[in-house]
């Protein structure tokens, strides 16, 4: 008989556990209007940090200090024209306890290359807490529509550096290293 | 008279594609990837597979020989705004320069935000170093067609470093 209950009470703790998931999963979009891709990238012009080794890599761990640049492209669902200030009202970033950032339409990349996204950059304060963050992108089209999209990252007290060692990429693409 | 009207039609087609264009594109800008998605929107991160030091799930576009790279896909049809799922896609792989490709799996979201599709590479021992100029490729069931290509901006792109 104990066991039994046991057997029970374990069945309905995983249904406890199991449940809101699946709720979770239910209440998520199917289709969007506007269809985003973000990402952020470590800006070359940090204020309360040593720049990293190379600007403009991708990447969702800061640390207080960096400047955090947010990259975004996306496309109006039924036209399939891209998001520009042709047909976007406003656009902005939120990123909690900070004021939202306004994402600017414009030319990035290397003259010969060069080709237009929306950006918004901003320095993490000194005092901005640590751990996962998410932040949220809006768009509003001037159709009405609107776009979001949650974007998380994390910040840390210091950087790993596994990832990117300088003299590594100093061997694997001279002109890369030194973009720094 | 059937030749001034073939002309006439012609001229009328040429306006209407010039000021068709106008309206999408102002000039001299170039948006990314394209003035306009056709078929199938796709968008795509690189993130750290579980033996990487720096931990599992973390964007970065530089991985070192050996090491592994998750492609975390999400792809949507443009007409509609509808999510691709596995019953929606006939193939979805990422193509990269001398490796087979890497097929992508469906994987139901399970909050906001996560990715639909997931693939994995490991990066060779003898892979050459520099940049990797990957493609994400998709095809639905109803033959419709989709590509992802990275931001031109070197330095945020894929790339292979020494071990």
């Amino acid at each position: 008989m104990k066991r039994l209950m046991l057997v029970i009470g374990l069945a309905v703790a995983a249904c406890v556990t199991v449940v809101p998931s699946l709720a979770q999963a239910a209440d998520l979009p199917k289709k969007f209007d506007v269809l985003l891709y973000v990402d952020t990238v470590n800006g070359s012009r940090p204020v309360g940090a040593k720049p990293r080794p190379i600007g403009c890599t991708q990447t969702n761990t800061f640390t207080r200090g960096e400047q955090q640049v947010f990259r975004i492209w996306g496309t109006v669902a039924g036209t399939g024209d891209i998001l520009s200030t042709e047909n976007v009202k406003y656009a902005y970033v939120t990123v909690p306890g900070s004021p939202n950032l306004k994402l600017n339409w414009g030319a990035h990349g290397a003259a010969s290359n060069r080709v237009w996204f929306w950006t918004a950059a901003w320095i993490l304060p000194a005092d901005y807490a640590l751990g996962d963050v998410t932040a949220k992108i809006v768009f509003k089209t001037e159709e009405g529509t609107f776009g979001t999209y949650d974007y998380a990252f994390t910040v840390v007290p210091a950087l790993k550096t596994a990832s990117v060692k300088a003299a590594s990429l100093k061997k694997a693409s001279p002109k890369l290293a030194s973009r720094g | 008279m059937r030749r001034k009207i073939a002309v006439l039609v012609a001229g009328v087609a040429a306006v209407t594609a010039v000021s068709a264009t106008a309206l999408a594109v102002t000039p001299g800008e170039i948006p990314f990837p394209s003035p306009k998605i056709e078929s199938v929107f796709v968008s795509t991160h690189t993130v750290t597979g579980p033996t990487s030091s720096l931990g599992a799930g973390v964007l970065t576009n530089y991985y070192p020989r050996g090491g592994t790279v998750v492609f975390r896909v999400f792809a949507a049809e443009t007409k509609s705004g509808k999510v691709l799922t596995a019953e929606d896609v006939k193939y979805a792989y990422v193509k990269i320069p001398g490796q087979a490709n890497v097929k992508l799996t469906y994987t139901a979201q399970v909050k906001k935000g996560d990715p639909t599709w997931l693939g994995t590479w490991t990066v060779p021992a003898d892979y050459p170093t520099g940049l990797v100029q990957f493609v994400t490729r998709f095809r639905t069931t109803g033959k419709q067609y989709g590509n992802f290509v990275q931001i031109p901006v070197v330095t945020s792109q894929l790339t292979v470093t020494k071990s």
